[in-house]
């Protein structure tokens, strides 16, 4: 796991790197380098936030103060299959809050978390504009109509079971 | 330098061109209601709105913006700059904990003074209506200083002491809207690598947002009682 993590900071860090050598340094420049960071790694990583920093001439808090006014975006990974449950007002007024929570408890994360394995992330976002199929979530690309905080625990199910078949084919080709 | 004369509230004011209103008004001890008004700094902050006065021919203006013109006439006290100053004021509460008497900074802190100044009355607790305190949690990540963000009137006077002493703020402010709030750091190690834990962040704060901790909180002690 220990290496794992040195592993994947190595690749963060040249990763960022190579995306400053890019970049103008230039303090207008900051959005931009933000979203291309959070574009190739799907969130602003720690050590990205300082790396920029030191890029631009600013401090760490800085930076988040910029970043954090935005809701785009993230701080900690998305996980293998990003949860998006929609708390649009239309979700919102025929149960989505009670999907919600049926998924934080499934999934034993709180909204904007990632769950230990990463396998999942947990987001709730506004409209997503198929207001007729409410109350909608959203697993990476796959939209599931009408959902009720019962149907959480087949989706879920149903996703784990998709993945070990996909798992077995695998080893058995 | 260019010397301005001008008139607050029927008093004569003579004072250099570039002078704010508030600073002239202070200078010719007329009283103008101020949290975010730093003497020093290069560029107003205007933040808190309570300098609101009326100057004739242009409305109501915060005196800490704008400065000194010959013959500017200005009302500090009139009925509708009361009513503003009294609005602005009890936006600055809105979600303040007004546990007042329960407060480490109780009777000397700037945002309780002034209260009797704008004529508001500060209301117990009972009333409380503030955001959930898990909206807006305390902050314990730097060992010289908490940080409560339901206590800070967002007047940016920390950020820019802050600033002026490490040459590069420390902290700054981060989220938008009502979720607004101050950051330490967002990561604890840096604030002992940088931070001289000067304290002055807390010495110049008008509330009991920042409060010192450890080896700060016991310095003051001993300043208070030697
Ligand atoms: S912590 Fe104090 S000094 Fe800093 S912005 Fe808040 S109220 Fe102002
Ligand atoms: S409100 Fe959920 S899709 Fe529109
Ligand atoms: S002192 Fe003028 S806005 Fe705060």
């Amino acid at each position: 796991m220990e290496e794992q993590n040195a592993a994947e900071e190595q690749q963060i860090k040249e990763g960022i790197a190579e995306i400053l050598t890019q970049c103008e340094q230039d303090r207008s420049q900051l959005i931009p380098i933000l979203q291309r960071v959070q574009e190739t790694f799907g969130y602003l990583p720690k050590s990205a936030i300082s790396e920029i920093g030191s890029f631009l001439g600013m401090t760490d808090v800085q930076i988040y103060g910029v970043a954090s006014f935005y809701n785009h975006f993230r701080y900690i990974p998305l996980g293998k299959h990003p949860v998006q449950m929609c708390m649009g007002t239309a979700c919102h007024m025929v149960g989505g809050g009670l999907v919600l929570e049926a998924l934080e408890r499934a999934l034993d994360v709180e909204v904007g978390g990632i769950t230990i394995d990463k396998q999942f992330s947990l987001d709730r976002v506004a409209c997503i504009g198929c207001c007729g199929l409410a109350p909608v979530m959203v697993i990476g690309e796959k939209i599931f109509p009408k959902m009720t905080s019962t149907k959480v625990d087949e989706v879920l199910v149903n996703l784990k079971m998709e993945e070990e078949e996909a798992a077995q084919e695998e080893t058995d080709n | 330098m260019e010397q301005i004369e001008l008139t607050i509230d029927d008093k004569k004011v003579n004072t250099k061109a570039g002078t704010k209103i508030l600073e002239a008004a202070l200078d010719a001890e007329i009283y103008i209601p101020n949290l975010c008004y730093i003497a020093e700094a290069e560029l107003p902050y205007g933040g808190c709105r309570l300098c609101y006065v009326h100057v004739e021919g242009r409305g109501l203006v915060t005196a800490c913006t704008l400065p000194v013109e010959n013959g500017m006439v200005v009302h500090t006290q009139t009925p509708e700059v009361m009513r503003v100053r009294r609005t602005a004021y009890k936006l600055l509460i809105a979600y303040h904990n007004l546990d007042c008497r329960a407060c480490w900074k109780n009777k000397k802190c700037d945002l309780q003074k002034l209260a009797a100044k704008v004529k508001v009355k500060l209301k117990r607790p009972e009333d409380f209506r503030g955001l959930p305190t898990e909206f807006l949690p305390l902050d314990t990540t730097n060992p010289y200083i908490t940080y409560d963000p339901l206590q800070c009137i967002i007047c940016g006077k920390c950020v820019w002491v802050c600033s002026k002493i490490c040459g590069e703020p420390l902290l700054d402010f981060a989220y938008r809207g009502n979720k607004t709030r101050l950051t330490l750091s967002p990561d604890a190690v840096l604030v002992e690598e940088k931070c001289p834990s000067c304290g002055q962040c807390a010495v110049v704060c008008p509330t009991a947002a920042l409060q010192p901790q450890g080896p700060l909180a016991s310095n003051e002690h001993s300043a208070e009682a030697g």
